[in-house]
């Protein structure tokens, strides 16, 4: 007998895929689901920063698989890698973080927009919207859903915990001015659910990613 | 960097045939023309039991190239069919060495295109990314649940039939960083070393006899970059040969160097933050491999630094003495061509390894062609 470490995940079928939501990262105006998204918004990646260059992971907005929770990016052939300038790129994420009082800060590797009307010039994309916090989270969801398998309702029970999972951790509010949002993963990569300086009561969760 | 010197094709065989010219004990390494992004397949050495070899990938930074590789590698009779039961865990390992998209792109499609339990394990750094490729990739393994997934650091051994592979990075110190941005992506490389055969045990009536064949040594540096050496140089110290009576007696294993490399695949492209002279003199590689494009391409990679460096490590100039060119000092790239009118590329780097010894063969192809493993051309090292 061969150790599992899960148990496999079965996407839905292309029947129902064709169904599937768009992903409304919690914490944004996109969660709303009054807001619209449409077919030519992309979800964008800084995949990597070499110097004065930054490599853009461009593929369409992604929807949410219906059976898995996965994100699905949709056919290979409309994902590209684009290079631009940092400075330009940062630009314009500044120009749209100021107008939704999104906190200023320079960009980073794994940061994650929605951009309409994407084009290769920043400065040309008709509108951008910084959702960093919950693609990563949802980046960590990814990870962990593989490496060990969804919990059964009766450790649910066990850990106290509700299935669904939306309340935030309660820990003192984050001081902006003082260096930004803490992402509320421990400090050893683990999604532990420390806050940054006293340790919620109770179990801690994450909202949906 | 300027583009390789070409190399004289007529130092390249025609008519020779790459599968025949590897034993079963060989070790064979093949680095695949991908651009500006890493593919690579290691073929390990075939048991005697056994009727095929079983295979290491390290990286899929392109979509098909290392199915198509491992395809032909299956109609060959060199991995197991899909009906044999060896098929089963023939693809021993396959490892994303960190998840930036030149290096993880095509590997959704790698696992998905091996179902039914062929591929026997996984590893990654553990590095959360947001790119599409990530999720793709974390998807395609929760398909199959029978591939172990881990997250090695630096000084885990694994053992794959008669190789040992170590981790050389990323330290734990780093990874326990990563979530904090405290480790830049690159740092977060799994580079590894992969000797074949490791020291084995021999018994028989007269009880037991530790035997340290000949091996041969790959270390696969990934884009780890100065940070995460100056953890692999700490962790991996050089322990001086003590030759005194006490040492004998203590069996003191001293005197071998972990970083000692037959052929060394450079980190990040020849980033000039990817490797350093101490580094590349400590494990004084045989045959050097740098995987690129022909002219700079996106990011400037490889770096004159890096390659002056490397050149110094390999040959010292300090006294004096005019430089060799690269292939004289078995520096290799993805992106060379050959001295004929045509201009033809040479591709895909094979090598066999052989006890310490080596052949260098060429493919022949780009980055988007398959590697034809009939087109395969012997290097003949320059007299």
């Amino acid at each position: 007998m061969i150790y599992e470490q899960r148990a496999p995940e079965t996407p839905a079928g292309p029947e129902t895929a064709s169904d599937a939501p768009p992903w409304r990262p919690a914490e944004s105006p996109l969660a709303d689901p009054n807001v619209a998204i449409g077919p030519a918004d992309r979800y964008v990646a800084i995949d990597r920063v070499d110097g004065p260059l930054a490599t853009l992971a461009v593929a369409p907005w992604p929807t949410v698989e219906p059976t898995t929770g996965r994100l699905d990016f949709g056919p290979r052939d409309q994902r590209a890698t684009v290079t631009v300038p940092v400075d330009a790129l940062q630009a314009r994420v500044d120009a749209d973080r100021l107008s939704a009082d999104q906190l200023l800060r320079p960009i980073r590797p794994s940061d994650v927009f929605l951009v309409s009307g994407f084009g290769e010039e920043p400065a040309g994309w008709q509108g951008v919207l910084d959702v960093t916090r919950a693609g990563r989270l949802a980046a960590k969801a990814s990870l962990y859903a593989t490496a060990a398998p969804a919990p059964h309702p009766d450790e649910l029970e066990a850990y106290n915990l509700e299935p669904r999972i939306l309340e935030e951790p309660t820990g003192p509010a984050p001081d902006a001015a003082a260096g930004g949002v803490p992402d509320g993963a421990g400090p050893g990569g683990e999604a532990d659910g420390e806050g940054p300086e006293t340790p919620p009561s109770g179990p801690v969760a994450y909202p949906a990613v | 960097m300027a583009r390789p010197d070409p190399l004289p094709a007529a130092r390249l065989t025609n008519g020779e045939d790459f599968l025949a010219a590897a034993d079963d004990a060989d070790l064979v390494y093949f680095l695949c023309n991908v651009g500006d992004a890493d593919a690579q397949l290691v073929l390990l050495p075939r048991a005697p039991a056994s009727g095929f070899r079983r295979a290491v990938v390290v990286d899929a930074g392109k979509v098909d190239k290392v199915p198509s590789l491992i395809d032909d590698l299956i109609t060959a009779g060199i991995i197991a069919p899909d009906n044999h039961p060896e098929a089963a865990g023939s693809l021993a390992l396959v490892v994303a060495s960190h998840p930036h998209k030149d290096h993880v792109e095509g590997m959704a499609e790698l696992i998905d295109a091996y179902p039914g339990g062929r591929i026997a394990e996984f590893w990654d750094p553990g590095y959360w990314h947001t790119i599409d490729a990530y999720h793709d990739m974390m998807a395609a393994i929760a398909r199959q649940a029978q591939i172990v997934y881990a997250q090695p650091t630096s000084g885990f051994r694994r053992w794959i039939g008669s190789a040992a592979i170590t981790v050389l990075s990323p330290s734990v110190q780093l990874r326990n960083r990563f979530d904090t941005y405290g480790t830049e992506l690159n740092d977060s490389s799994i580079s590894l070393r992969i000797e074949a055969p490791a020291i084995r045990v021999v018994r028989d009536a007269g009880g037991q006899r530790m035997v340290r064949p000949r091996a041969s040594r790959l270390v696969l540096g990934a884009d780890a970059q100065t940070l995460s050496w100056s953890y692999v140089l700490t962790d991996f110290p050089y322990l001086a040969a003590s030759t005194t009576e006490q040492a004998r007696l203590l069996d003191v294993g001293s005197g071998v160097d972990v970083l000692r490399a037959d052929v060394f695949k450079v980190s990040h492209h020849g980033s000039k933050h990817g490797v350093n002279l101490e580094l590349v003199e400590r494990m004084r590689p045989a045959v050097t491999l740098i995987s690129s494009v022909p002219e700079q391409g996106r990011y400037g990679f490889p770096h004159d630094i890096a390659q002056a460096l490397i050149r110094e490590a390999l040959e010292s100039t300090t006294s004096g003495g005019t430089r060799s060119i690269d292939a004289r000092l078995r520096i290799f790239y993805t992106a060379d061509r050959d001295d004929s009118p045509a201009s033809r590329p040479l591709g895909t780097i094979g090598v066999v390894l052989r006890r310490g010894e080596r052949q260098v063969w060429r493919f022949g192809d780009q980055p988007d062609d398959a590697v034809d493993l009939g087109a395969g051309r012997r290097w003949l090292e320059l007299p």
